[in-house]
């Protein structure tokens, strides 16, 4: 397997002296479902900004889809890579869906008599169809987050990057995008999502979790291993996903659940034996 | 301080064919010290609710008593001045940092108090203490309320209410676009609040929230209010019909329940009570 | 707010929506221009306003543009047409001959005044009209892109056509998120003991600062994160572009077009050679 994100001792800061990234490593392997987790102010959004190239003059080596990301390469990793960004209104550029969605073809040149076949596959593919004529100021937060991941579908990336898409979503919202991309995963399994976020569930869902602290990646793994460390976590003030936080409880409680067990379904089966 | 909401009804576009109740024959009664939580779908009427509390917004039909307050549909029967009325019931905004404009933080949040009357010198003391409540210290005063981070900018916004010391606070969706540790911080400020004697009323989506935190839930639904009740009251039953979400502890309740652990009925605020009512259970 | 969306566009299906922006821009010039032409008598100039208002009115009822709305329009401009009024029968012309009319407090009225004052105030309404009956059958992008093709020849010039129809288009696609901010920003305010509608000179320059700052740093943040956005979509502003929305000139609109054009030059004929109706009736006319 390739990876689709490899990056070496990469650091950065916006003012002299603080390091907003502190010599971070890691790689993102082609296929897998990556979360990047942190609190605000932990470095996330520079990251997602110095992959996508919004930023430049770091140190350390980042590549993207093999190519290090820099002026030269960073339309030809563009043309592969979609972001969706926190607020659901700044990126809706369109007076409609079926016109945001046109936009983004337009910048690749698509021949204008193929532009529909294509808006309409892939507003269906992220359950938008009903939607194609409405005005962005008619749409739920959810409903415009689905609205640019159409976009982005429709570009047939092989990287999507959450930018904490679904942090001004309300908890419908955050499930509904959290449904929409396993379901896009299962469906093309080549695909590589990357999502910087601070919703636990949704890490708790992820192939691979990793956790960044003040610049510094502090642990990184499958999200059952990474939540298992909940001291380390507890310093620095990072949640843990519900089911794991009622594990814990129940340990506390003198109920010694087992460590396999990894999913509700799987606890309450327990729990009613 | 409570509020009485009797027969009130709010028409957006009033004899136009697009006329819309957003408020359709409201009473309601919210009590005094309480931690109360609206819920509901978004264009459930739940925003043109609270925006009543304070005046922001006019019955199109009935009346809202707050105290000596009338904020009523009839001109004669309004209260004439209900300027102070923003004083007593303090309302913060979803993201509430984009009221933000003085040049620093203290000045923003003494913006309220003088507003309402307060001298300069009493408005900069209130504005201290209100600062020190959301847990911003001296070294923030003189600084540029736009420098600020996303989370701080928030508490200061907050502070900015606080200071006009109100005896009701309405929060709409105060958590929305924090991390985890700053919407626990946040939300353990609002208790510290109604400790002292406010009410609080929050608007929120996230039903955990509202599990863990509210004395009294209230559910709209197409202008009306459809329950007014306990949390473990709603969550015990099915939401369906509201098309709310249970909050976790009492979605795993009902899991339990299905696959034969009958802890219904019971106040399940976060993962300790859950667990303190499953090991109840499994031994008795 | 309100008076804001007196022009907007309404989605109906009439012919007139369904034309060709570009032909309804030239049309709306065309028949602008015979508004404004004179033609000799004030009996001729009536004569053909008329006609004109007529095709107006004709226009308004099959593109189903409201009436009502118009007739609001109109009483938001009272002013403006009192003023003109004012300044036509206070200040008569000073060409040409003058009929008196009647005198107050030894003023001296002329009916010409009042007939210039009329035919203004005419001008006026159609002009109104029939930009209202442009922007209410057209989408806002549909005539920025009719916008942007009359203004393609200058971009041999360097002139930027492409770019400035983009950023009408995302300050149009913007209006409602602002005036939502312009909402809750002055809520806020309001709860936390600003008067906008009250208050002194000094209180009311307060008022606004507390709105202002507020509103533009969002529309900063929002601009800024709209660039980054359109940036990582792949748009460049230089490069090369495909279109999804064709402009499509069908036979109706030739028809149109044509039939604006005749309108126009019959103006023209009537104006240039003197034409009088009446003159060639016998009738003895002002």
């Amino acid at each position: 397997m390739s990876n689709i994100i490899e990056i070496n001792n990469l650091s950065f800061s916006y003012e002299e002296g603080s390091k907003t990234l502190d010599g971070v490593s890691f790689v993102v392997e082609e296929g897998s479902y990556v979360t990047l987790i942190g609190h605000n102010g932990s470095g996330k959004s520079t990251l997602a900004k110095v992959i996508s190239g919004l930023v430049d003059d770091f140190t350390g080596e980042v590549k993207v889809f093999g190519l290090d990301v820099d002026r030269k390469n960073i339309k030809e990793i563009r043309a592969k890579l979609g972001l969706v960004f926190q607020n659901p209104d700044n990126q809706f550029v369109g007076s409609t869906v079926r016109d945001d969605m046109a936009f983004g073809l337009e910048n690749r040149c698509i021949p204008t008599e193929e532009m529909n076949p294509i808006i309409e596959k892939f507003a269906a593919e992220a359950g938008m169809s009903e939607f194609l004529d409405t005005a962005p100021e008619n749409l739920s937060g959810g409903q415009k987050q689905r609205v640019a991941i159409a976009g982005i579908l429709s570009m047939s990336p092989d990287l999507i990057i959450y930018d904490e898409a679904t942090s001004m979503l309300d908890p419908v919202g955050k499930k509904d995008i959290l449904r929409l991309t396993l379901k896009l995963k299962e469906e093309n399994p080549k695909l590589t999502v990357f999502s910087i976020t601070h919703d636990v569930e949704e890490a708790w869902h992820a192939d691979k979790v990793l956790v960044l602290n003040k610049g510094h990646l502090v642990l990184e793994g499958t999200p059952k291993e990474v939540f298992s460390h909940s001291d380390e976590l507890e310093k620095i003030h990072l949640e843990a996903p519900f089911i794991v936080s009622l594990i814990k409880a129940l340990r506390n409680n003198g109920i010694n659940v087992p460590d396999n067990i990894s999913s509700e379904e799987e606890l309450e089966d327990y729990l009613c034996r | 301080m409570s509020i009485v909401f009797s027969n009130v009804f709010h028409t957006y576009g009033l004899k136009s064919p697009f006329a819309f109740n957003a408020l359709d024959d409201v009473n309601l009664t919210l009590e005094e010290g309480k931690f109360i939580a609206i819920v509901g779908r978004t264009g459930s009427g739940k925003s043109t609710l609270v925006q009543h509390m304070n005046a922001l917004l006019k019955p199109t039909q009935g009346k809202v008593v707050i105290n000596e307050w009338i904020n009523s549909s009839d001109k004669k029967e309004r209260t004439k001045k209900l300027a102070g009325l923003r004083k007593d019931v303090g309302m913060v905004f979803q993201f509430p940092e984009y009221q933000l404009f003085e040049d620093s933080v203290i000045k923003d949040v003494a913006f309220g108090p003088m507003n309402f009357g307060v001298k300069e010198k009493e408005a900069t003391e209130f504005a201290k203490e209100a600062l020190s409540r959301v847990g911003l210290d001296e070294s923030f005063y003189e600084r540029s309320p736009f420098q600020l981070s996303g989370g701080e900018k928030r508490k200061v916004a907050i502070a900015g209410i606080l200071a006009m010391s109100p005896k009701i606070l309405v929060v709409d969706e105060p958590t929305a676009g924090l991390d985890p540790q700053a919407s626990k911080e946040m939300m353990s400020l609002f208790r510290t609040v109604l400790e002292s004697g406010t009410t609080i009323i929050l608007v929120s989506h996230d039903m955990d929230i509202v599990a863990e935190y509210a004395d009294e839930v209230i559910v709209m639904e197409s202008g009306q209010v459809k329950k007014q009740c306990k949390p473990e009251e709603l969550f015990g039953i099915a939401l369906q019909e509201y098309s709310l979400d249970k909050p976790h502890t009492y979605a795993f309740a009902e899991s339990l329940r299905q696959k034969g652990i009958d802890i219904q009925s019971k106040s399940l605020k976060n993962v300790n009570e859950l667990a303190l009512a499953i090991k109840e259970k499994l031994n008795g | 707010m309100a008076s804001f969306s007196l022009g907007k566009y309404v989605p109906f299906k009439t012919p007139i929506h369904k034309m060709d922006p570009r032909v309804k821009v030239a049309a709306l010039i065309f028949l602008m221009v015979a508004v404004f032409l004179s033609y000799g008598s004030y009996t001729m100039t009536f004569t053909v306003m008329g006609a004109l208002a007529l095709l107006i009115l004709i226009l308004m009822l099959v593109s189903k543009t409201s009436i009502l709305k118009f007739l609001k329009s109109l009483k938001s401009l009272w002013f403006m047409i009192i003023f003109l009024l004012i300044i036509y029968i206070v200040m008569p012309r000073t060409t040409g001959s003058l009929t008196p009319a009647f005198q107050i407090k030894g003023y001296q009225f002329y009916w010409e005044s009042f007939l210039d004052a009329g035919r203004i105030l005419l001008r006026l309404v159609m002009m109104i009209a029939l930009s209202m009956i442009l922007t209410s059958t057209t989408a806002p992008l549909d005539l920025t892109f009719a916008l942007e093709w009359y203004m393609t020849p200058f971009k041999l010039i360097g002139f930027p056509a492409h770019i400035i129809a983009m950023t009408i288009s995302l300050a149009l696609r913007f209006i409602p998120t602002i005036l939502e901010d312009v909402d809750r920003i002055m809520k806020a305010q309001t709860s936390r003991g600003v008067d906008f509608e009250h208050g002194g000179f000094f209180k009311k320059i307060k008022a606004i600062i507390s709105m202002i700052i507020p509103l533009f740093v969002s529309a900063f943040v929002r601009s800024d994160e709209l660039a980054n956005a359109m940036e990582c979509r792949g748009y460049d502003p230089n490069g090369k572009r495909t279109r999804y929305k064709k402009l499509s000139f069908r036979v109706g609109d030739f028809f149109a077009l044509l039939f604006v054009a005749c309108v126009l030059a019959g103006s023209i004929y009537i104006t240039a050679s003197g034409f009088d109706l009446y003159a060639l009736l016998g009738v003895s006319v002002l």
